[in-house]
């Protein structure tokens, strides 16, 4: 695809039961040619890992492979996976501290954990950016949001009303996390926000304004961060400044120009019901079926290149009633391997498989939004029981507009000294950033050897 | 301490019994509690409760240490109540903003503030709504008419200085004014009256003045300015703004010294929103939320159900409400009192007789089965597993919360889940690996035998007689907790004695204090944790004089925002 220009007739006709015909303003202005098409990245976060690798890991190498009962839902992307094993996760290896908040504090990062607030005695937070993060550095500059980061059900669970690091995986910086969307409402609303009318109608005009009124009240209230700054001890300091920076972003966003590559289908979602209750434990598959729709739109209006989907939180207690299973998810994954517990990651798989269908349904000019993407499916540990951090989950789905070599699997073998650091640059590579390393500095870095790409 | 401050401010002001401030050592342990009563007994206010003289005699007339406080961020509750006062609006947009960690049980630690892009442009998103709604009534929300263009200006001005007085929970100052005025004017140019005002709001809900608790009007080491007294009252014990008594009290010189601030305690703890107040820091201590997320075993369980859930958490909000706002109450009584508030549906569940009335009544309980909070539906059934009760989880919250002293995660590779019950075995008898086991021992040792205890109430917090057909057997053990050690039979007298324990004390007082002051405690806080703890023990203590203790203290009193204003 070189240009290609929505008419919003196009678009009124939509591509299916979810979109309404809402005339989609800015999105459907003709735009500048792109040289090749966006790339995109995407994570996938579900807990706990497997207790049952047999089930969950490939078999065979190559192109002959098989996926056991955990993985089977993603049968039907065989050809457009790359499955790694053996890659490890050098960083957290021989960590102290909890190891769901060691495994959770690096997944992202592949850093050592960096000490923060301690919440449950756990002070154990991300110790550096996290990959989505950097690469929405480079990649994010050009599109609405940076990044999107978006959650289902992450902070119920974990002990009272706040936060955990547990919770978090996403990292501006060492033990500044960022947090998800956890409501598909907030999620509907962020997007759409800024995009259109208050009103329905085909006139731009209240936007516009409603636009301008938002710059002129962020400009004035800048101010006062700014003011207030240097009266506060450095600390203090620091949050007012975090958050002087944040208005900034917003703004930055509020100014216009935001250019947009959409890919067919490219229509505003229905709004999700108001009456949703996204506290309650049972509406945890709704909740995530919304949140997936809402991030395939995102990235199929180029909202966004980069974004995360976090299941749960590292050390999950949910017990996945909606499938039969009545206990704790993590008080599960500490005894053996059982069918209840594989039909727990086969769900999970079902999800991913999901996300990879709704992706693949975006025609971007004869690839599909998900051939021009990155999708990582990953978990907060390897292998339950032990928390290990050796062979880490690494199923990835979409060639990232053909740098993948897909429809294989590659076993770097039980002495493999491949680390999570060279994945994550050649997650960059992939994306276009040269980057030659990620993370803990120690750790062996440089992209990933063997056959990865096309 | 500040004992001469106390000494001057409020001995000479108040009437009677304050002969049991600091520096009188030579009254007994307990202060004199003055002449009693509730601080919410009645419209007419008896004088306020006297500070008790402190354990440590080092602490009397010590030289303030206040300690340094971090700036604070509204917590999402405190956001909801802010703006309900604020603007009447009850639509309680924090419900969607990003949750705040919890660092030391508590989700308003001045450490853990991090503003997000996401939770920056839910600010926004909040502050748009709130401002679209309130200026659907523009006369009664700026309490002034337009009309000419002339009067709409002029009412604008007077909007500015009373929204931002409210807002800012202080006044702006002639430069704040300004600005504000410039920004209305420019804004009603291109967009008029009714838009301007609007912008006006958005951007006074935007500021970092009202999202953050900035003080440090005054000196370090002075008492703090009186409008940060009164928001440190509101926020302490409504979770809230200031009220027009604390606004007026600071504006007239009325809100300067530690007789004055306990006057407004005692004054606010009579009113309804104190119980925000109590809902904030119980709900947070005890992990109530927890409750209405629990997944229990229908087959087990066939009572329970999510309404059950959520009764159960009225029952102990409605509870602990009394025992710190009833006038009587104190750490004592909550830990023993054989009553509780229910409703009709939770006598059923409890197979007890329904209160009068329609709502939560007060019921006594048969006193060898139930009494105190620990004994309660909403605490047994979070401490519990779906089909089984877990000492383990009981032992630990007892542990964690009231002595402070909670064992280590279990180590890594550990398989932490217990057999399910087959029909045969008691659970005492299913955690026998955790006391052979010698890597499980350590750690177990301090939790089981004080979970076992809890042994007659089942998954949901049901009394049972017998677990799998055989007796229950509920006694148990303590260890390593100093006075509250020993041996007990049962949840009431476990409780009994944790009611009399000074350990017991002296956590509370530490938690509370991790609550009011959203940060954790320092070497320099010895003496105001001291105060507290003595607060809360002897026959007289009641809740209401523990907070007005907390009030007096140096923290409490003094300027601890450090670097800003000077």
């Amino acid at each position: 695809m070189k240009f290609r220009q929505l008419s919003r007739r196009a678009l009124l006709r939509g591509a299916g039961g979810i979109s309404i015909a809402l005339p989609w303003l800015d999105i459907m202005a003709p735009r500048r040619a792109y040289a090749a098409d966006p790339k995109r990245f995407i994570v996938v976060f579900t807990p706990n890992g497997t207790n049952n690798y047999e089930q969950f890991t490939p078999k065979g190498t190559g192109a002959n492979f098989t996926l056991g009962t955990e993985t089977a839902p993603l049968l039907p992307w065989k050809n457009k996976m790359l499955a790694l094993s053996n890659v490890n996760a050098v960083s957290a290896l021989n960590s102290e501290g909890d190891q769901h908040g060691v495994g959770m504090a690096e997944v992202l990062t592949a850093t050592r954990w960096a000490k923060g607030p301690a919440v449950d005695d756990v002070p154990i937070w991300g110790g550096g950016i996290s990959i989505d993060q950097r690469i929405a550095q480079d990649v994010g500059k050009s599109t609405m949001f940076p990044s999107l980061e978006l959650g289902v059900q992450t902070t119920l669970g974990t002990e009272g009303s706040g936060v955990h690091p547990f919770s978090r995986m996403v990292y501006k910086s060492a033990a500044t996390p960022v947090p998800a969307i956890e409501d598909p409402r907030e999620t509907f609303k962020r997007l759409f926000s800024n995009l259109a009318p208050s009103g329905a109608g085909a006139d731009t005009s209240g936007l516009d304004k409603a636009r301008l009124q938002r710059k002129s009240v962020l400009d004035f209230v800048k101010e006062d961060y700014q003011q207030l700054a240097p009266r506060l001890s450095t600390k203090d300091k620091q949050k007012i400044d975090q958050h002087f920076t944040a208005i900034s972003e917003i703004e930055k966003r509020l100014g216009g120009a935001t250019t947009v590559t959409p890919a067919m289908g490219c229509n505003k979602p229905a709004e999700p019901s108001p009456t949703l209750d996204v506290k309650n434990p049972a509406n945890f598959p709704q909740i995530g079926k919304l949140q997936t729709d809402l991030l395939a739109v995102a990235l199929a209006c180029d909202l966004t290149r980069v974004a995360t989907l976090q299941w749960s939180w590292a050390r999950s207690d949910v017990a996945l009633q909606w499938i039969g299973v009545k206990d704790s998810h993590h008080d599960l994954s500490h005894g053996a391997a059982s069918a209840t517990l594989s039909s727990i990651n086969k769900w999970y798989a079902e999800q991913v498989a999901y996300l990879c269908k709704t992706l693949d349904g975006f025609d971007e000019g004869g690839k599909t939004l998900l051939d021009n993407s990155v999708l990582w499916w990953t978990s907060d540990v390897s292998f339950g029981p032990t928390h290990s951090f050796t062979n880490i989950r690494a199923l990835l789905f979409g060639s990232c507009g053909g740098y993948f070599k897909t429809g294989q699997h590659i076993d770097y073998g039980n002495a493999s000294k491949v680390t999570n650091n060279q994945l994550m640059v050649t997650f960059m590579r992939a994306m276009g950033i040269q980057a030659a390393q990620f993370g803990e500095a120690s750790a062996a870095q440089g992209p990933l050897p063997g056959p990865i790409t096309a | 301490m500040r004992a001469q401050l106390f000494t001057a401010l409020i001995v000479t002001t108040l009437v009677s019994g304050c002969s049991g401030a600091a520096g009188s050592p030579s009254e007994g342990d307990e202060a004199d509690g003055g002449s009693g009563g509730g601080a919410s007994g009645g419209t007419t206010a008896p004088p306020p409760e006297v500070v008790p003289k402190p354990r440590d005699s080092a602490c009397a007339g010590a030289a303030p240490k206040p300690g340094i406080a971090g700036l604070r961020k509204l917590t999402p509750f405190e956001y909801d109540n802010t703006v309900e006062e604020l603007l009447r609006a009850t639509t309680k947009p924090g419900a969607s903003f990003p949750a705040s960690q919890l660092v030391l049980g508590f989700d308003n630690n001045a450490d853990a503030v991090n503003a997000s892009t996401l939770a920056v442009e839910q600010y926004q998103s909040a502050a748009e709504t709130l401002a679209l709604a309130a200026v659907k009534d523009l006369p009664k929300l700026m309490g002034c008419n337009g009309g000419s263009a002339a009067a709409e200006d002029t009412c604008a001005k007077s909007f500015i200085k009373s929204f931002g007085l409210h807002a800012f929970r202080r006044p702006l100052t002639t430069a704040e004014l300004d600005r504000f005025t410039r920004f209305y004017m420019d804004s009603k140019a291109p967009n008029g009256f009714t838009d301007s005002v609007r912008m006006l709001v958005e951007a006074f809900l935007q500021s970092p003045h009202f999202l953050y608790r900035v003080e440090g009007a005054a000196k370090t080491g002075s008492v703090a300015a009186p409008y940060a007294l009164a928001s440190r009252l509101s926020y302490l014990i409504w979770s809230s703004m200031p009220d027009e008594t604390l606004f007026a009290a600071a504006a007239s010189g009325r809100l300067k010294g530690a007789g004055d601030v306990a006057l407004q305690a005692q004054r606010m703890l009579a009113d309804d929103r104190a119980k925000r107040g109590v809902n904030n820091f119980f709900g947070q201590w005890l992990e109530l939320s927890r409750v209405q997320r629990l997944e229990k075993d229908a087959e087990a369980n066939p009572t329970w159900t999510p309404a059950i859930a959520g009764l159960l958490r009225q029952e102990t909000e409605a509870y602990v409400q009394d025992q710190v706002l009833g006038g009587k109450g104190n750490l004592k009584s909550l830990l023993t009192d054989p009553h509780s508030f229910i409703n009709a549906d939770l006598a059923k569940f409890y197979g007890l007789q329904a209160p009068a009335g329609s709502g939560f009544g007060r019921v006594n309980l048969n006193p060898k089965q139930r009494a105190g909070l620990l004994t309660q539906g909403a605490l047994l059934a979070a401490a519990a597993k779906p089909r089984q009760s877990s000492p383990v989880a009981r032992g630990y919250f007892v542990r964690d919360r009231l002595l402070c002293s909670p064992p280590p995660p279990p180590p890594a590779n550990v398989n932490a889940k217990l057999p399910e019950p087959d029909g045969t075995a008691t659970t005492r008898q299913r955690l026998e690996s955790h006391r052979t086991d010698p890597s499980c021992r350590g750690c177990h040792e301090l939790l089981d035998p004080v979970g076992l205890g809890f042994e007659h109430y089942d998954a949901v917090g049901l009394w049972r007689d017998q677990d799998e057909g055989k007796p229950v057997d509920a006694t148990g053990k303590i260890s390593s907790a100093g006075d509250a050690d020993g041996a007990f039979d049962g949840a009431i007298e476990l409780a009994t004695k944790l009611a009399g324990s000074q350990t017991v004390q002296a956590c509370f007082a530490k938690q509370f204090f991790r609550f009011a002051f959203a940060r954790g405690e320092t070497d320099d806080d010895a003496c105001t944790l001291d105060a507290l703890s003595v607060a809360l023990g002897g026959n007289d203590a009641t809740f209401a004089r523990f907070i007005a203790t907390l009030t007096q203290t140096d923290p409490f009193m003094y300027e601890t925002q450090a670097g800003v204003g000077q």
